[in-house]
């Protein structure tokens, strides 16, 4: 994750260096990675579906940095020559959307400075400038203000509109907006409108596989492999019950979080307690049934 | 001469006393005006002679001349007469007893038929004992007499008076204290459990006369304590010993009752029956256990109490000493088989534990329920106690007590789950047979097997076999295997529970030398798979057999194994096997050392499976193995029929296969996995046309066994034939108020919720036609709702632009040296529309009441209940009736419906529309037309069309049955509109159909709890007459009420408006 609250107005940050320096792991599920890359390379942006903990963010985090090593031909088709690229990476500028986030947050504001106004750009602003990839993670708890900016830049316009300068700004060749969205647990109120949806392509995440998973965990925690299959084989068991009981299945990053804790020398069942049990719900039949679930596949 | 017999006996009169004159004065015109001369005559001289009875009798008759008037009043003339001689008699005795007879008769008669006026006084005599002091407890008596009369029948009087002669025997002062008390004591009473009560009173003066009146003060509040049923049942127990054993009647009256005050009211009747049970036995057990009762149910329950019970009552028959020590809970036996039955797990407890463990393990929906379900059902399942699925649930014996902990009895439900869980994991049921096994070359398909017409792959798989039921059970025995290997396995945690289990059933096999032989193979398949046999003892000439038997058996115990894997090995052990004669050896066995196992394949060929054993007389006929408790009824060929069909239901619109009634009726047959073995030849036709008929109607319907949830909807819907969304039918119980006892009534009403039957859309189209200015108007309204809902917020830290006087101010403060304020912005702050609201319409029968006045509606019969033919056919007649265009309130309310849906569909409240009617508490129908949380489509229109009038205005349970679910939406606002057309009414709704208050007060009280869970209720009505009623029921709550009921569309608008902003 890259770290960077929204309300960082106040502070000097450069939102638009943030540059992923180092491989993050990230294991292809099927085709996505390919499907992305054509999508930058098209500059069409992408949607990211799927329940949390499923790795869009890593996946974000992963392409940016895929598509800023040198090896990876990125044609600039803008007149502009992107700065971002030469310095060795793509930025990423990740938001995530809360429900007072307006467009205002996403574009800048004016401050005060001494008798004088200044204005400072937002997040989006400095992504659409930079050149960057900017990860607006789900979309839809932001208010509905924030669809005048997302729409103008994600069709063939590429632009961002700023009303209070009376400006527009072209977006760079560089610059890819990716939205995330779980349908889960979004309320029928707060679904994406058609409007919106319909300027992305959607890449649609699932769980892994308990191949692909366990593969996930023991790399991410470095645990045993036969661990990390019955960790796996724990993960595919929870996902049974949603909707009975859970209202969403245990997340590949919790299934991390006890094999880290494992690792570390805590008991697999009690690490899978507190990592998975009590971090799932709050019932306690229901937990009491994932107890079971443990100790039936933990000795 | 009436002048001169009057005056004389005025005269007369006078002589006696003035006051006795002045009273018959008084009272002479009204009998003259009853009565005849004679009558008169004998009337006033009946009041002579009873003034002249005795020295004081002047008293008794001033009270007969007073009373007069009134007994006239009540009495007949003859009656009239035996009365006043009655009192003349008792003047005799005691003109004090007299006065207070005529004094009390005129409040008394009305409760008194007149003929028994003699025995009246006659129990007021019981009291007199020629003292003063009784004859002041027989004045008390009588002067209390029509407060008695009115709670008790004369026969209970008469009981009374002797429990109060007893009591005046030790004390008058105690007699007449319980006479004062009884005007509070007997309302307290029910009048059936009075007679009980008097009974026992009688018997504690003989035995405990001390706490006679203790006991009789406080008859209400312990009999309050107990369930209403058991009452008259616990006063006879308490009669039954003090006849027997004076000393505990005491400590029962009023330890007992507190006791099962403590208790819930439901078991009472149980711990009585439990306590009846003991008391012959010994009537100190009996009290002992009672008072332990408390105990007892809170630590094992009631059935577990039940349990201990029994016990205790064996204890106590052989020895009663030790017995009572049972039942006091001294004895270590007693201990021992409470703590035994206090770690025994009931299915009920754990069952959704383990339904979720099941649904985890296999991911599949599956419901556990209790054995005996299954066993209703009548498709083939006959066992209670063993474990068993059939494809979709899992059925469980309904509790475990086989170890000492809790754990341990846990684990065992756990390991059985686990092993049906296993089963539908690892593809016991999905058997292909078209599908190449992995280890065994495929005989299957060179033995051929019929083609795919059978209905299932399993069933063409056994039809392979002459003898199905030794394949079956061998196919059994190895699939167990196969399936316990790969559970063992695969949950490394379980494995260690899972092998004890698995050695204690190995423990209860039977011993090999007492079986015949192919019986003992098979044992050995079933020991194997329950453990790697190292040794096993077997007849010296056949280990070369058991070995090739072992070899085949130990291999599908595999990863690699699959279900059709178990099959090949069924076919070569079937092949083995039948060679074998089912005959008892009784020497020649010998230990064979398993550990080594050659690899060799055995030599088994395909032709030799058609050669049958030859059928030697010595031959036994052969038996099924003893099944594996924890593994129970494994019968794939049923499940796997049963999946198939309700697959094919499921899908209604592919034709339908192969599956014919014959095919299906020959599967039933020949399966070796139902046992009509003990039936009857007759019989047999008629019970597979009943397995049949079971087995469709379990795979059409939903296994769904959720204990709120009934049944009967779902079937009248099949019957009709109405093509509807099978409506899931749910109910609820909810409590009513009852404002005479100030008290609720729990779980008084049952709300059944179902969706609404569908109709067409036209009504909803047409109204949006028909009103479509109105309609516009509306929406238009509605629509400037929402710009009033952004507010500009100022001064702020951080906004969407400066707040220019904001700006200003702080470049004065800081130009005046003042720490200027950093909040310059400002902000639109969306208040977000935040509402949830319900609309709750009144279906009942009056809403079909005429709008205008045109013409009264003809007489439609307006009951269907609930039969949706009649009521199809009354809709009929109803359309054929609109032709005539009469409005009804019922349509207004539709309309209006129509109308704001329009409206909120603009605004995007979340909305739900429910209509209600009823048919006395235990019918309150709820239709949803939408729900809360559904979208607004065409089945929303289609269910308004159908809306109709039914039967009653039940409105309490309908409030509450909205408000719960109101409170279960997140929202800011939440809004309860009730449409009705007038006052709440039902069948039981008050204590007659005239009586308004008892329903008006529910109402009320259902509102306040809606207002209490921050939900606005608001109440509007189409009632002309509605005013004075909502105004008692809304006294604080909203209401409106519609005149010109044309209004109610946009007056519901306008009151919608007002209330969401």
């Amino acid at each position: 994750m890259s770290g960077e609250g929204v309300r960082t107005v106040y502070r000097e940050y450069m939102i638009e260096e943030y540059i992923v320096r180092e491989e993050p792991f990230y294991l292809p599920l099927s085709d996505e990675v390919e499907v992305f890359e054509a999508a930058y390379a098209q500059k069409i942006p992408v949607l990211l579906k799927g329940p949390t903990g499923c790795g869009k963010t890593r996946f974000v985090e992963y392409m940016a940095y895929k598509l800023g090593r040198p090896l990876t031909t990125v044609k600039p088709r803008s007149k502009q020559s992107p700065s971002a690229p030469e310095r060795g990476g793509i930025p990423l500028v990740t938001v995530a959307c809360h429900e007072d986030l307006s467009a205002t947050d996403l574009v800048g504001r004016y401050l005060l400075e001494g008798d004088s106004t200044k204005w400072v750009d937002g997040p989006l602003t400095r992504a659409v400038k930079a050149g960057a990839i900017c990860y607006l993670d789900e979309i839809v708890e932001a208010r509905k203000d924030t669809t005048v900016l997302i729409h103008p830049l994600t069709d063939h316009r590429r632009i961002l509109p700023m009303e209070k300068r009376g400006q527009i700004i072209e977006a760079s060749g560089n610059f890819l907006l990716v939205i995330s969205y779980n349908p889960g647990y979004q309320s029928a109120l707060k679904d994406l409108k058609h409007s919106t949806r319909q300027r992305f392509i959607a890449i649609e995440f699932g769980y892994p596989t308990r191949e692909a998973e366990k593969e996930i965990v023991e790399r991410e925690s470095e645990v045993a492999p036969e661990m990390a299959w019955e960790l796996a084989k724990l993960g595919e068991k929870v996902r049974n019950l949603k909707e009975h009981g859970l209202e969403e299945g245990v997340s590949t990053r919790l299934l991390i979080y006890a094999a880290k804790l494992i690792r570390d020398g805590i008991p697999p069942r009690r690490a899978c307690q507190v990592a998975i049990v009590w971090a799932l719900s709050d019932d306690a039949e229901v937990q009491r049934s994932l107890e079971e679930v443990v100790a039936t596949i933990f000795e | 001469m009436e002048y001169d017999s009057l005056s004389s006996l005025e005269a007369e009169l006078g002589q006696l006393s003035p006051a006795v004159l002045a009273q018959f004065q008084q009272a002479a015109p009204v009998a003259r005006e009853r009565l005849s001369p004679a009558e008169f005559q004998e009337w006033a001289g009946e009041g002579i002679a009873i003034a002249r009875s005795s020295l004081r009798a002047w008293e008794a008759a001033l009270e007969y001349f007073k009373a007069t008037p009134e007994a006239l009043e009540t009495l007949p003339y003859p009656h009239f007469l035996s009365w006043a001689q009655v009192g003349r008699e008792l003047s005799q005795e005691s003109s004090a007893l007299s006065s207070a007879y005529f004094r009390a008769s005129p409040r008394t008669l009305p409760f008194l038929p007149p003929l028994r006026i003699g025995d009246w006084v006659r129990i007021g005599r019981i009291l007199y004992q020629n003292t003063w002091r009784s004859s002041s407890l027989g004045c008390s008596f009588f002067e209390a007499s029509p407060k008695l009369l009115r709670y008790l029948k004369l026969d209970e009087v008469e009981q009374f008076v002797h429990f109060l002669r007893f009591m005046s025997e030790t004390s008058y002062h105690l007699a007449t204290e319980c006479l004062a008390l009884a005007e509070e004591v007997f309302p307290g009473i029910k009048r059936e459990d009075r007679a009980s009560f008097l009974d026992l009173a009688l018997v504690l003066t003989r035995i405990a006369r001390r706490d006679a009146k203790t006991y009789f003060a406080s008859g209400p509040k312990i009999l309050s304590r107990i369930e209403q049923r058991e009452r008259n049942r616990f006063l006879t127990l308490a009669g039954v010993i003090a006849a027997s054993d004076d000393s505990h009647v005491v400590s029962f009256l009023f330890d007992g009752s507190q006791v099962l005050g403590q208790l819930d009211e439901a078991h009472h009747g149980r711990l009585l029956n439990l306590f009846q049970e003991i008391l012959p036995i010994s009537c100190a057990a009996a009290i002992e256990f009672l008072n332990n009762s408390p105990t007892l149910v809170d630590k094992v329950g009631i059935s577990g109490t039940e349990c201990w019970l029994e016990e205790g009552k064996i204890v106590l028959q052989r020895n009663e000493e030790a017995g009572e020590a049972y039942f006091r809970l001294e004895s270590s036996k007693s201990a021992q088989f409470l703590e035994r039955l206090s770690s025994r797990v009931e299915l009920e407890q754990v069952k959704e534990v383990l339904r979720m463990y099941s649904k985890a393990l296999t991911g599949r929906n599956s419901h556990i329920l209790c054995t005996e379900n299954l066993k209703d059902k009548g498709i083939g399942w006959t066992s209670v106690e063993k474990p068993s699925t059939e494809g979709t649930g899992l059925y469980l014996p309904p509790f475990v007590q086989k170890y000492d902990t809790k754990g341990q009895n846990f684990s065992w439900y756990k390991v059985i789950v686990t092993h049906q869980a296993g089963h539908l994991e690892f593809g016991s049921f999905d058997f292909c047979f078209d599908k190449e096994a992995g280890l065994f070359p495929n005989w299957r398909f060179e033995l051929g097997g019929g083609d795919g017409s059978s209905p299932t792959d399993l069933k063409r798989f056994f039809d392979l076999f002459p003898d199905r039921k030794l394949a079956a059970d061998i196919f059994t025995a190895v699939e167990d295997s196969r399936v316990d290997y790969r559970l063992k396995r695969e949950y490394a945690g379980i494995r260690v529970t899972y092998e004890r289990i698995q050695q204690e059933a190995l423990a209860q096999r039977p011993a090999l030398p007492s079986l015949p032989l192919r019986r003992a193979f098979l044992e050995v398949l079933v020991q194997m798979s329950l453990d790697d046999l190292a040794e096993v003892s077997f007849p010296a000439d056949m280990e070369r057999h058991l070995r090739s038997a072992i070899h085949i058996g130990s291999k599908v115990k595999s990863v690699q194994a699959t279900v059709e894997d178990s099959a090949e090995a069924t076919i070569r052990l079937y092949i083995l096997l039948s060679a074998i004669p089912n005959e008892v050896r009784s020497e020649g066995w010998k230990n064979a050392d398993l550990s080594q196992l050659s690899q060799d394949e055995p030599e088994l060929s395909l032709d030799q499976f058609t050669q049958q054993g030859g059928a030697e007389s010595s031959e036994m006929p052969y038996e099924s193995p003893q099944e594996v408790e924890f593994r129970g009824d494994f019968k794939p060929e049923l499940v796997q029929l049963l999946m198939r069909l309700r697959k094919d239901y499921s899908q209604k619109d592919t034709p339908p296969s192969s599956l014919s009634p014959e095919a299906l009726k020959e599967l039933i047959e020949k399966s070796a996995e139902i046992e009509i073995g003990n039936i009857s030849e007759g019989d047999l036709l008629s019970s597979i046309s009943f397995y049949l008929s079971n087995l469709l109607d379990e795979a059409i319907k939903p296994v769904s066994l959720l204990p709120d949830q009934e049944r009967k909807g779902e079937q009248l819907e099949r019957e009709s034939d109405e093509k509807t969304l099978a409506p899931e039918e749910r109910a609820f119980l909810y409590d009513e108020w009852d404002f005479r006892a100030n008290d609720y009534k729990p779980k008084w009403c049952r709300v059944r919720e179902k969706a609404a039957t569908e109709g067409g859309t036209d009504f909803f189209d047409h109204t949006l036609k028909k009103h479509a200015r109105l309609a516009s108007g509306i929406k238009r309204q509605f629509e400037m709702l929402a710009p009033e809902l952004f507010r500009k917020v100022k001064r702020l830290h951080d906004g969407d632009d400066f707040d220019l006087d904001a700006v200003i101010e702080r470049m004065v403060e800081k130009k005046a040296g003042i720490t200027p304020s950093e909040k310059v912005y400002w902000r639109r702050n969306k208040l977000e529309r935040d509402v949830a609201v319900v609309f709750l319409l009144d279906m009942s029968a009056s809403t079909s009441e005429a709008v205008e006045e045109a013409e009264p509606l003809p007489d439609l019969p307006v009951q269907y209940y609930g039969d949706p033919r009649r009521y199809a056919s009354w809709l009929k007649a109803q359309h054929e009736l609109g032709s005539k265009k009469l409005r009804q309130i019922i349509d207004v309310e539709k309309e209006s419906l129509v109308l704001l849906i329009g409206a909120l569909e603009t605004v995007g409240d979340r909305y739900g529309i429910y209509v209600f009617s009823s048919c006395g508490r235990d019918n309150v129908e709820f239709f949803v037309i939408k729900d809360i949380r559904e979208a607004f489509s065409e089945v929303v229109k289609r269910r308004i069309d159908r809306v109709a009038p039914l039967h009653g205005t039940r409105m309490g349970p309908a409030i509450r049955h909205v408000t719960s679910k109101l409170e279960a939406e997140e929202a800011r606002t939440k809004i309860l509109i009730l449409i009705s057309d007038g006052r709440p009414q039902d069948q039981g709704y008050g204590k007659d159909s005239m009586e308004k208050d008892y329903a008006i007060h529910d109402t009320k009280m259902a509102l306040l709890e809606a207002k209490r869970k921050d939900i606005i209720p608001f109440c509007l009505t189409v009632d002309q007459a509605g005013q004075d009623y909502l105004k008692k029921m809304c006294h604080d709550i909203g209401y409106e009420v519609v005149w010109n009921i044309e209004s109610l569309p946009k007056r519901l608008a306008n009151l919608y408006r007002r209330l969401t902003v």
